[in-house]
């Protein structure tokens, strides 16, 4: 059984280094992300002449900046955009008939694919954001809960593109809904701007969702603590949470896969 | 005549993507949201105790709304060449679209035509509008407009670029990662940069042309080296041609 998974994550390995110059381009996209929030930052704390702004001295805004932003690295996926194909052009069928499910067979090619990411985007622009900004910013870490919330942030990141994936059962053209979320899905999640300083309103609607487990959640337990809509969680009991979070969107997905999957009909490729 | 033709397409290109309604409503809105996490995020800065020096946030809101202005209406009438180029390279069709008796730029302008990018233009005009409903305007319509009108200018020599790139190199898919980053650039207060930064934004690539200079010449604000960076958005222009040219000159297909 092992074997069929490794040749998977093997395959999709070989897949995207066909793409690695394309990867290497973060390389120069990722620094000068990460200058422009170090522009705005510093001359808003310098403006202000405050040391903390919504509970974040400068040190820890680029800490959170830096660990939020180059996290993506590692949870990209496209499964909404292969789903969408592979129902559009009908090489869903050959997609069903194989021993492995749909879902399962997207998480191995993930695991290729971002294995890859690991090594020539994550790894590469963590170091060039030491360099920038000074490897102070990584002073106040606690990689075992970061480490720990990965694979929550991986699965949620592939069961939501999933569930985005989904729409191309019910509408002929699911670009719309696909680019819906990828416009907004960054801001929902806290990528570079920390959910803490959304009105609080907005921050205890967050608690209920599952996005904050794909940056904000990663970003905050790699700083170790967490605090958002008045709500402080001690970080093992905001991973508990995140289990619960994956295996409920999980059902969601998994709920939402059998209902649609009825709908389709191919004859073979 | 091209006028003419170019209208038809236009409108062609909007019958068929009412064909799918719901999507085309979705696509707008994400291209009409999109237009607003960037003064959400600026919102959600000065709510949390935060500034940028010399700048209200409605003044840095108006800076946002002229480049989502800018941003919209180039991204619909054409940036796009930069996508149509590659895929009529990929697929081979280029040779197919310049047969036609058209000028080639135009031609492939009309084809780029981007009919749900109508979102990101709306939402310019409106936070345009918001800001200025929050902003006493001491400064120059005309100047405003003027910019603004550089601004394109300096879109559409982007798009000549990533055109002429993709016709040399195929895969540039990234492109637009790059030209979005660019644009979180010409998001800001030019003061909030450092010197050498600003320096390059005014002339090398001359960002600032896209939103500072338009909001702070209504806003009455100092305009320094904003003659600079219009001859330079002028010399990027005639670059960016030039190249297009030459890169167009190398392309070869066999006929689709």
């Amino acid at each position: 059984m092992l074997e069929m998974e490794r040749a998977v994550i093997a395959i999709s390995w070989k897949a995207a280094i066909t793409w690695r110059f394309s990867m290497l381009l973060s390389l120069i996209t990722g620094p000068m992300v990460l200058f422009v929030n170090y522009s705005v930052w510093s001359s808003i704390y310098m403006a202000t002449g405050k040391t903390l702004i919504g509970g974040y001295t400068f040190e820890q805004m680029m800490t959170y900046i830096v660990v939020s932003f180059t996290l993506f690295y590692l949870l990209w996926d496209d499964a909404d955009e292969s789903l969408h194909e592979d129902i559009l052009t009908g090489a869903l069928t050959a997609s069903l008939l194989k021993p492995l499910s749909y879902m399962y067979f997207q998480l191995l090619h993930k695991i290729g694919h971002r294995f890859l990411a690991l090594l020539i985007e994550y790894i590469p622009v963590m170091i060039m954001a030491g360099f920038l900004f000074g490897f102070d910013i990584y002073a106040e870490h606690h990689i075992g809960y970061f480490i720990a919330s990965i694979p929550l942030a991986f699965i949620t990141t592939l069961l939501i593109n999933m569930l985005i994936g989904i729409a191309a059962f019910w509408l002929v053209k699911p670009k719309g809904v696909k680019w819906l979320y990828r416009m907004v899905g960054g801001f929902l999640s806290g990528r570079g701007l920390p959910l803490a300083l959304f009105p609080l309103f907005l921050q205890k609607a967050f608690i209920f969702l599952p996005f904050q487990y794909i940056a904000y959640v990663p970003a905050q337990l790699f700083m170790g603590n967490y605090t958002l809509g008045e709500v402080t969680l001690a970080p093992i009991k905001v991973l508990f949470y995140g289990v619960i979070q994956v295996i409920v969107l999980y059902f969601i997905v998994a709920l939402a896969w059998k209902i649609s999957v009825k709908r389709y009909c191919g004859s073979g490729t | 005549m091209s006028f003419k033709i170019h209208w038809m397409f236009i409108k062609m290109k909007y019958a068929s993507r009412m064909a799918y309604r719901l999507d085309f409503l979705m696509s707008i809105v994400a291209f009409f949201l999109f237009q607003f996490i960037g003064p959400a995020i600026i919102g959600i800065i000065y709510y949390a105790g935060g500034e940028f020096p010399g700048w209200t946030m409605p003044q840095v809101l108006l800076i946002m709304g002229s480049l989502a202005l800018v941003r919209g209406f180039s991204f619909m009438f054409y940036v796009g060449i930069l996508w149509a180029t590659m895929r009529h390279v990929e697929r081979g069709t280029l040779e197919l679209l310049f047969i036609r008796p058209i000028n080639k730029l135009w031609m492939l302008m009309m084809d780029s035509f981007d009919e749900e990018d109508i979102g990101q233009l709306i939402a310019g005009l409106a936070l345009t509008l918001i800001a200025l409903s929050l902003v006493d305007v001491h400064g120059s319509w005309l100047l405003y407009f003027v910019f603004l009108f550089f601004g394109l200018i300096f879109f559409l020599s982007i798009g000549l670029l990533g055109s002429a790139a993709t016709v040399l190199w195929v895969k540039t898919r990234r492109l637009y990662e790059i030209i979005d980053i660019f644009m979180i650039f010409a998001s800001y207060p030019k003061t909030i940069y450092s010197k050498e930064i600003s320096l390059l934004f005014t002339t090398v690539l001359p960002l600032f042309i896209l939103g500072f200079y338009p909001a702070s010449a209504l806003l009455g604000f100092a305009i320094d080296n904003a003659v600079l960076c219009i001859v330079s958005v002028t010399i990027f222009f005639a670059i960016s041609l030039y190249l297009w040219n030459a890169a167009f000159k190398k392309y070869s297909g066999a006929g689709g």
